[in-house]
Formats: C-alpha cells, sequence, structure tokens
C-alpha cells in the first residue's frame, strides 16, 4: 500500500473561450459562470476547438495542468476497473500496451476516475495506485476527479472515454477506444482501434480521419 | 391483446412444460436464461421455432437491439451442425432507460428472443445444438457481463408432442416482434439539427398512432436523450407527426433509417424501413 495522502483536491477548469470564435448564448453563459467556480459545457469539448483547460493534483500529489503540458500530445482516458469494458481493455492489456506505446512517443497519457463518493465508484488516490499497478498501468498520471469537474467539462460519458489533445492543445480525438463495443477481448483483433490511429496522426501532424466517435462503456458515475 | 406485458410472461412462464425443450438455465451476469424449442424433433430442411428466453434480476435491466447510450446488445454465437442455420435473434420493443447521465433501450424483468433454426436438407439422426450466448445487465451501480452456453439435443421425426406449453411461449415471442404494416407511410425532414417525422395512414381504419413511441432500431442517428413521441399531426386524413433530436454522431446526410412504432393501442409494434426519395 502507498501511504499517500488522500487529501482534497480542487480541480480547476478553465474554459478557453479566447481562442473559440463562435460564440454562443450557451458558451456565453458557461463562460460567466466559469468566472465564479467550475464550468461545466455539453460542448466545451469540440473537436478541432482548444481543449478545456484544467489544474488538478494528480493520485502521487503531482501539479498537473492541460495548458503546462502545451507542445505534447495528451491522452485523457476516463476509467472505473470495475466496469467491464475497462476490465475488457486492461484484462486483455490492451490498454496498457497503447499506453507503453505512446508515452514511449513522449505522449503524456492521463487517467481519471471521475466517479462520485456517493455513487460508490469513486477510489482515494492511495487505491487508485494500487489499482493501477496492479493492472500494470503506464499512464503518466492518475487524477482522482471526485467532483466530476474535468469529466463534465468534457462530457465524459463513459469508461472507458478517450480524448486525444494535439501539441497545440487542440482537440483532436473524442470517442471510443475502438470500434466494437463489446465487453469480450476476443473481439480486439478485429477492431479498428481509434486511440492509435489518432495519435500515429496527430504524432505526423496529420489530421485525424476519424475525430469523432460514440464512445461505448459503463456511465461515468458522477 | 399481444402486445408485451411483463405479467402476460410472468402467466405464462409459470405453465408447466410439457414435451419440449428447454435448455440451459445458467443464472450469472445478473440474469436467468433459457433456451426455448417448440419441438423435441426435427424435419430434415424444415424449420423449428425457437427463442432465447432472458430473466433479469430485479433492478437490473439488459438491451435492446440498438442499446443507446452504454449497453451492449445481447448476441449469440451459435455451434450447429454441418448444413444448419439459425436466424438472428429478433427484439420485442424496449422501453428507455435513463441510469446516470446515459439513456439506453432496455428491457426489465423476462423478455423473449425469438429465432428460427432451420435443419439442413439432409439431417438424420440426433443431433446437437450449442450457443453462446452473452449479455449485459446494468443497474444504476455498475454493469455485469453474462455469458452462457445454451444446448439442446434434437431428434429426427415427426412430433409426437401434443399440447405444448412452449408453443404458448414462443407464439407470444413472436406476437411481440414488430411487423411491417403497408398501411402507413412516412417521411422523415431532416433540418435544424432534427429529424421531423410525418407518418400518414394510407386508409382509415380506426388505428391511431398518438401517444406513440418512436425507436431507432439503427444506432447513432437519433439522440436516446429524449423519448420521441408522436402526436396528431397536420391537414386532412390520418396524419402523425413526431420531432427526434439528431444524434451528435449522426452523418451529415440521413438517407435511410429503420425504426419501430410502439403503443399500447397497437397490436403488436410497427417496424418500419424509411430511405430517402
Amino acid at each position: 500500500m502507498c501511504d499517500l495522502p488522500t487529501q482534497h483536491k480542487h480541480n480547476v477548469i478553465q474554459q478557453q473561450t479566447k481562442s473559440t470564435p463562435m460564440m454562443t448564448a450557451k458558451n456565453m453563459f458557461t463562460a460567466m459562470v466559469s468566472a465564479i467556480s467550475i464550468s461545466i459545457s455539453a460542448n466545451a469539448a469540440e473537436v478541432g476547438k482548444a481543449a478545456p483547460d484544467f489544474s488538478a493534483k494528480d493520485a502521487k500529489g503531482v501539479d498537473v495542468s492541460l495548458s503546462a503540458l502545451k507542445g505534447k500530445v495528451v491522452v485523457l482516458e476516463w476509467v472505473n476497473h470495475e466496469c467491464p469494458f475497462v476490465v475488457k481493455h486492461y484484462g486483455s492489456k490492451n490498454m496498457q500496451k497503447l499506453q507503453q506505446t505512446y508515452t514511449a512517443k513522449g505522449v503524456v497519457w492521463i487517467t481519471i476516475n471521475s466517479g462520485s463518493k456517493a455513487s460508490g465508484s469513486h477510489t482515494d488516490d492511495a487505491t487508485f495506485i494500487k489499482m493501477s499497478e496492479e493492472k500494470g498501468s503506464k499512464a503518466s498520471h492518475l487524477i482522482g476527479d471526485e467532483s466530476g469537474a474535468i469529466g463534465k467539462a468534457y462530457d465524459a460519458k463513459v469508461t472507458p472515454h478517450m480524448f486525444v489533445i494535439d501539441a497545440k492543445g487542440v482537440l483532436a480525438y473524442n470517442g471510443a477506444i475502438d470500434s466494437k463495443k463489446s465487453t469480450d477481448a476476443a473481439d480486439l483483433a478485429g477492431a479498428e482501434n481509434y486511440i492509435a490511429k489518432a495519435l500515429d496522426a496527430v504524432l505526423a501532424d496529420k489530421p485525424v480521419k476519424t475525430a469523432k466517435t460514440e464512445p461505448y462503456g459503463c456511465g461515468v458515475k458522477y | 391483446m399481444n402486445s408485451f406485458t411483463p405479467s402476460a410472461l410472468a402467466g405464462l412462464a409459470l405453465l408447466p412444460l410439457g414435451y419440449s425443450q428447454v435448455a440451459g438455465s445458467p443464472h450469472e451476469g445478473n440474469a436467468k436464461v433459457d433456451l426455448l424449442i417448440a419441438d423435441s424433433h426435427y424435419q430434415a430442411g424444415k424449420p423449428i421455432r425457437a427463442a432465447v428466453r432472458m430473466s433479469y434480476d430485479p433492478g437490473y435491466h439488459g438491451y435492446w437491439i440498438n442499446p443507446g447510450e452504454g449497453g451492449m446488445k445481447t448476441e449469440v454465437k451459435w455451434n450447429l451442425p454441418d448444413g444448419w442455420s439459425a436466424s438472428e435473434l429478433s427484439f420485442p420493443a424496449p422501453q428507455r432507460e435513463v441510469t446516470g447521465n446515459l439513456s439506453s433501450y432496455a428491457y426489465h424483468g423476462e423478455v423473449l428472443l425469438p429465432f428460427e433454426l432451420t435443419a439442413s436438407a439432409d439431417a438424420s439422426g440426433e443431433v446437437r445444438i450449442v450457443g453462446e450466448l452473452s449479455w449485459l445487465a446494468c443497474n444504476d451501480k455498475g454493469c455485469v457481463p453474462g455469458d452462457a452456453v445454451l444446448s439442446v439435443t434434437l431428434h429426427s421425426g415427426a412430433s409426437s408432442t401434443s399440447t405444448q406449453q412452449e408453443h404458448k411461449l414462443i407464439d407470444l415471442a413472436w406476437s411481440q416482434i414488430p411487423e411491417k404494416d403497408p398501411l402507413w407511410e412516412v417521411n422523415i425532414d431532416d433540418r435544424d439539427g432534427s429529424l421531423h417525422f410525418t407518418i400518414h395512414a394510407k386508409s382509415d381504419n380506426g388505428t391511431t398512432l398518438e401517444g406513440a413511441e418512436i425507436f431507432p432500431i439503427d444506432e447513432q442517428i437519433i439522440d436516446p436523450s429524449s423519448a420521441v413521441l408522436i402526436e396528431i399531426g397536420d391537414g386532412v386524413g390520418k396524419n402523425f407527426k413526431a420531432s427526434a433530436k439528431r444524434s451528435e454522431y449522426a452523418p451529415k446526410e440521413i438517407t435511410s433509417l429503420k425504426f419501430i412504432v410502439k403503443s399500447d393501442k397497437l397490436k403488436r409494434p410497427i417496424l418500419i424501413e424509411w430511405k430517402k426519395k
């Protein structure tokens, strides 16, 4: 067991409204709200636009800020290790292989649990680290987003829900890990791996062909 | 009335099972599953009616052919003797289910998924039918995947059985499956982020679709977060209308949509396959 402090974290979301050329009434409202509290907008995370900024302490107490990661490609992965769709990708080592392959290429991989305490899906930092280590996770950071602020800013719907942010801080992919909506690891073989393709494209400075897909998995338990 | 009601199913489920086959009955993945076969005997080249019966644990739900957000459709992979075939499972109308922030199309309690087995043209002797069923059962706390191997042995020759309760269950199963009805003409106008349905009865036989609900079989066309309810339409004659929010994952141009219309006022759900002209 890691004896890390389980301090309450204040995850801060910063709406990058300046870079949004078309500001709708809804977004304006969101921006106004963000001035006084955490902003939450269903349209906050749009492919081709600046990814919502956030800052948080990771499970090991390290400060993580998306804006400070500019220049690097970032993956956001929503997780709940009790979800059978997540079990499919961790049990088969598919997720860990992706993490290993792309962090070796300089990608920053952030695994986030937005489960609330009330839902029973929240894990304290020590447990989150232990579960991830047991599964051989190669993620760069683990973030316990118990308030759901980061999850809601990205409209993370399920576990696993995946996002790729390019080196300029622009959201390049939002959606499923792959094309086979199932809990069966045998389906990995015939599936189109959207995340690998998006990362390969972004790392080669090419457009992502399939940039938005419907994510599949268990609902994030906000 | 043939429309699906849990009480009708529950009543039949309690009946004795006679001579016909019930195979399986494992209980895992928060559901009990059975394979129902209408006849313990087959004739070469002829179809045999059958159904998968699923009974989800209280508080849990399973998924329709279009599971909506999250979820997973129930599927079966058959291991059949050479030359035998099995149709796809057919699904009765679901209900909308909202769990947390996800909207899905789901079933509670007991549901029957009928299908047909067809014997090979030269089938003979005793044959073993095996199917690997997989499903997902969820409640508001989480999801549990289920897998079960269903199997049954069939014999060649004419059936000698008579009043079989499986026949009633399998009849009930098929009576709940949406069916095309030439009475209805449909147009869908895709504008302003919504699909606008106009449904017209070619003749007035007294059937109303007012209050009926539309469920899309095709995935990622309609946003499942709102019910698509039919109301009285405009103009002369029997016209009905409904509007559905486009899915954020829908293609730029929608050229076809397969959907069903479910209502307590209908004998059975209507299957509609719309194509843009």
